[in-house]
């Protein structure tokens, strides 16, 4: 079966329910620019949900961890051995004895209903359906979620989520309006949603990091948060004073993760920047751009000293030829004989450079 | 290339010491001599089969039996045959050894090698001899100086150093042969040393200061005093830079140190932007030095101020400094024409200094001194026509310059020209040359007027009574009443006050030459264009100090109270930087918190006063500057003393003990200098134990 169009209000509600008469088996994809959401059917009955930014894998994954408080290495060897193959994974969690049957069907039906209900707040975007038999591995825990429900809920949803997000915005942090000691034992998020959330507050984490890290679907946070400042027992930091403390935050995180790797860093960049300029100091200014100045003064310095090291190494010479009656088969010769010292030989030696360069000044002068 | 990287930083140090620069020429007078002399030796002893390390005084009666039999052949026996009939035969040997200086009475070269045989005969008298009559060959070439002669003399000095009064004794011959030389002084300083520091000083002060002497001498002297000096005032303003660098630009830099992570420590951050900040000077030291000037000027104080301008002063004035080097490396160029004057003045004829003034002046007619130098070797070459037109060209070109008068007034008297001469020294004589005074007594005994010649000659004598005195006495001991014709005359040369006065603006200054030394000193920029920007810059800081000290400023930087680090606003917590301030934010015990603040005070602390300590013992009294522990003015007279001591060591002293080589003197030498820092080192032990 064909069936696409353009997503607008109440379009899903028909479509679901066309399905349902259907009786039809195969995935509704539904994308509204941003995010692309999923139904699947068998014969008419809804059996799975997800969306890009939630889906049920790390909702329960998270539940499992931070609820049940099974390791994690554990479960996330599970979750990847079973990895898209949820019909698999819920079987193995009921085997190990991780959740018991019925719980895993309600936490699965929960967040399913909690995803397709969202899916019914998208105004514009496109759908289409594939059939599709092989649906089996997406079908978690078996649930079975009747069309007719969802649509209830879903309509009843939408006022509720209007309202809720009038009060909340997902960067608003929350603080407790009284000084509460902590409750240290855990609460189920199910069964005591609203405690569940008020015990997680610290006041500086805003809502979407709950949404993100948390095993509640948006919705359920969205409501348990309502329902407490409904109490009056949370209340929300203003904007700018939430933005300060974000970055305030950003910045602890950052100065916590790896002082060692901004040092090692900082350092590096230092001595690039040293070795940047030197180089264009020493080798490119000075050895390229100036390097005939250069020359030249140290040629125009050193050449008095290769003047007197020439005479002086000229009457060494001589006067080691008349008493030695031989001539000095080295310079250094002269040198074992203290005629000439270590510096004569240097500037005699630095002849060479000085005559090259005359050399080259005069052929570049005729040419 | 270790060793070249060694020599360059040794040059650094003692850049243009005057001692290593030797007056003369490569072909100097009597080396030709001296070397067809060695041929002519060699071949004689290859002829009789002796070898090189063949030791004449040691020879055997077998070895002695023959070499007679192979000599006897010669019908006329030379020098080298005498010699070694000398050494063979004992009796007779005074009377061969007479006959072989008698054979070489012409020859200076064998007399010279003779003198050297002599010596290793250990036939004093005869050596003594030798030289004697290489004194006599070198007056009689009208010469008063072979500085090839001196230098070969102060040779046989340093073989002698074992044995003091023999090293002396060759000191003074090698004084006779080139009394205008500073070398045998040096020389007779060093072997007397300590005994004789008085009398030297008294005699470099005086050609120094007091314009004795002769002129190269005297700027020898100046020049090492600049260089002294000048290398004092480097150290000087090189340690003001470093003590104000290391406490000021922490602050100056602390804006770009927070540019790195805050989690960084703050000390490597303003260690890491101090390194790049001193990489700068693979720009030019110069312009590193005013860009950390201008950094640090908004954070010190108005004392420091005023001891950095004077620092920037002495920097302003470098341009300065590359000119007087300029006229001192003209100057005592080998090749310069004031050197090669002065060597036509006091050494004999020597063709190949002659043909190179000859070219000189070929390409440069207007110079009066190649001119004059022209006629000189002439003259003494016994060209005197050639003399005369050179001579007349010079006096043309510098006519009222008494040195010029005398010169050519000498030349016209070796031609004839009496009347002409006379003129001439009566115009030096009346600017007060002795010189020209005692040719104008020549002139007169040529008059036969005795009595006024010999009131000349006496007032001549008390002008300068060494020199005269001693030209009478060696023409009266070699030449008794038959002087030779060069040694009827005194040659004039140019004395200090006239080589300032006359030599330096005619002929030495050269503008490009200042501007091949001065090089890429600052930027590539010439010496003027330095010096013009250098002075801007020094007039931009002197009007921004009075701003500055007009207007309140607000406070940019500031010291943790507890480390003393600098820190600004965005980085302090309080009246502490963040690391100490996150150290105490948890502790609320009034006793934890003080002991946290100690221990964070004396760690900081130590570590400042260990930092001024070594740098008392490596450049004592800059860590006082730094630290402001002793008055100001204690602390620059204190660094400006270290300047002056250290740069006198490696100027003067260890340029001397490189040469002298390793002795117990050199040794001492270095010990007292240490002495100085071992005072202060002494003085921080008790000091660092304490702490």
């Amino acid at each position: 079966m064909v069936l696409s169009g353009t997503l607008r209000e109440f379009i899903l509600a028909d479509v679901f329910q066309l399905l349902t008469q259907q009786k039809i088996t195969g995935k509704l994809i539904l994308n509204n620019g941003l995010n692309e959401g999923i139904v699947v059917f068998k014969n008419g009955i809804i059996v799975a949900a997800e969306k890009n930014d939630e889906n049920l894998s790390n909702k329960l994954f998270r539940y499992l961890v931070e609820i049940k408080q099974i390791a994690s290495n554990k479960i996330r060897e599970l979750f990847a051995s079973h990895e898209g193959d949820i019909c698999s994974l819920t079987k193995e969690i009921i085997q190990k004895g991780y959740l018991a049957e019925s719980e895993l069907k309600f936490f699965c039906e929960s967040v399913t209903e909690d995803i397709i209900c969202s899916l019914f707040v998208w105004n514009t975007g496109k759908y289409r359906f594939n059939s599709s038999e092989n649906i089996d591995s997406l079908i978690p825990a078996n649930i079975l979620i009747t069309s007719e429900s969802v649509i209830m809920e879903a309509m009843r949803r939408i006022d509720e989520w209007n309202r809720m997000k009038s009060s909340i915005n997902e960067n608003t942090v929350f603080v407790r309006n009284q000084k509460d000691v902590s409750k240290t034992n855990i609460i189920d998020p199910f069964k005591a949603t609203a405690e569940y959330l008020y015990n997680l507050l610290d006041g500086t984490s805003p809502v979407k990091e709950f949404i993100s890290s948390s095993c509640l679907t948006e919705y359920k946070i969205y409501e348990g948060l309502y329902e407490l400042i409904q109490q009056k027992k949370i209340v929300p930091l203003s904007d700018k004073i939430s933005r300060s403390v974000q970055a305030a935050l950003e910045k602890k995180k950052q100065d916590q993760t790896n002082p060692v790797s901004s040092t090692i860093s900082s350092f590096v960049l230092s001595m690039g920047i040293v070795a940047l300029i030197v180089f264009c100091g020493h080798f490119l200014f000075n050895s390229i751009i100036l390097f005939n100045k250069k020359h030249e003064a140290h040629i125009s310095r050193i050449t008095p000293q290769i003047k007197s090291s020439k005479l002086t190494i000229h009457i060494a010479e001589l006067f080691y030829e008349s008493y030695y009656r031989k001539k000095p088969q080295t310079l250094l010769d002269l040198k074992d004989f203290n005629l000439v010292s270590d510096n004569d030989l240097y500037y005699y030696s630095l002849e060479e450079t000085v005559d090259s360069e005359k050399n080259r000044r005069y052929n570049d002068n005729s040419e | 290339m270790n060793q070249i990287l060694l020599r360059k930083l040794f040059l650094l140090l003692i850049i243009s010491n005057p001692f290593l620069l030797y007056a003369g020429n490569s072909e100097l007078f009597w080396s030709d001599w001296i070397q067809s002399a060695i041929i002519s030796r060699e071949s004689f002893f290859r002829s009789i089969e002796i070898i090189d390390d063949f030791k004449l005084d040691k020879l055997n009666s077998h070895q002695k039996s023959s070499l007679i039999g192979k000599m006897d052949s010669v019908l006329s026996p030379d020098s080298w045959h005498n010699l070694l009939y000398g050494i063979i035969d004992d009796d007779e040997s005074d009377n061969y050894f007479s006959k072989a200086l008698h054979n070489c009475r012409k020859d200076p070269g064998t007399t010279w090698l003779l003198f050297i045989e002599f010596t290793k005969i250990k036939e004093k008298k005869f050596a003594e001899n030798a030289l004697k009559q290489l004194h006599k060959l070198l007056l009689e070439a009208g010469a008063q100086s072979s500085s090839l002669i001196s230098q070969q003399l102060l040779h046989f000095a340093i073989e002698s150093k074992s044995n003091k009064t023999e090293a002396l004794e060759y000191i003074k011959w090698a004084k006779l042969f080139d009394s205008f030389s500073i070398q045998p002084e040096q020389k007779e300083f060093w072997i007397s040393f300590p005994v004789s520091i008085i009398t030297k000083l008294k005699y470099f002060i005086s050609s120094a200061f007091f314009f004795n002497g002769h002129w190269e001498t005297h700027l020898r002297l100046i020049y090492s005093l600049y260089v002294w000096f000048r290398n004092a005032l480097l150290l000087f303003v090189l340690s003001v830079f470093s003590i104000y660098i290391i406490k000021y630009f922490p602050s100056a830099l602390h804006f770009f140190a927070d540019l790195f992570p805050g989690n960084v420590s703050l000390t490597l951050r303003t260690l890491l932007v101090s390194s790049i900040m001193l990489s700068f000077i693979s720009f030019g030291f110069i312009p590193f030095l005013w860009l950390s000037a201008f950094l640090i000027w908004r954070f010190v104080n108005i004392k420091e101020k005023t001891l950095l301008l004077c620092a920037l002063f002495f920097l302003l004035l470098t341009p300065v400094d590359a000119v007087i080097r300029n006229i001192y490396h003209r100057t005592l160029d080998p090749d310069s024409v004031a050197m090669i004057f002065s060597g036509a003045v006091r050494e004999g004829y020597s063709e190949q200094e002659h043909r190179k003034v000859y070219a000189y002046c070929k390409n440069n007619p207007s110079d009066y001194l190649a001119n004059l130098t022209n006629a000189i070797y002439s003259l003494k070459n016994n060209n005197l026509v050639s003399a005369l037109n050179y001579g007349e060209q010079a006096l043309a070109l510098h006519p009222h310059d008494p040195v010029v008068q005398t010169n050519v007034g000498n030349i016209f008297f070796l031609n004839g020209n009496f009347d002409k001469a006379k003129s001439l020294y009566k115009l030096a004589s009346d600017n007060g040359y002795v010189n020209a005074q005692f040719n104008l007594a020549q002139c007169l005994f040529h008059d036969n007027k005795t009595a006024s010649a010999t009131e000349l000659i006496k007032k001549a004598a008390l002008g300068d009574p060494e020199n005269i005195n001693r030209f009478l006495q060696n023409n009266d001991e070699y030449f008794t009443d038959n002087w030779p014709s060069l040694r009827k005359i005194m040659f004039a040369d140019y004395q200090p006050k006239q080589f300032w006065t006359i030599l330096v603006p005619s002929s030495i200054y050269s503008g490009n030459d200042v501007e091949v030394l001065w090089g890429n000193s600052f930027m590539g920029l010439s010496s003027r264009n330095s010096f013009i920007l250098s002075f801007v810059l020094y007039a931009f800081l002197l009007i921004i100090t009075f701003k500055l000290n007009n207007k309140r400023n607000l406070r940019i930087t500031f010291e943790c109270r507890y480390c003393g680090r600098v820190i600004c606003r965005k980085c302090k917590t309080g009246l502490l930087c963040n690391a100490c301030s996150d150290a105490i934010k948890l502790v609320h015990n009034e006793k934890t918190l003080h002991k946290i603040q100690l221990s964070i005070w004396s760690k900081f602390q130590r570590f400042r006063i260990v930092r001024e300590r070594v740098l008392n013992i490596l450049f004592p009294g800059a860590g006082f500057l730094l630290g402001e522990q002793k008055p100001y003015w204690i602390s620059l007279i204190l660094v400006s003393i270290t300047s002056l001591i250290y740069s006198f060591y490696f100027s003067i002293v260890h340029d001397f003990i490189i040469r002298e080589g390793f002795s117990l003197k050199s040794v001492f030498l270095t010990i007292s200098f240490s002495l100085y820092n071992l005072i202060f080192i002494i003085k921080q032990i008790p000091l660092f134990i304490k702490n």
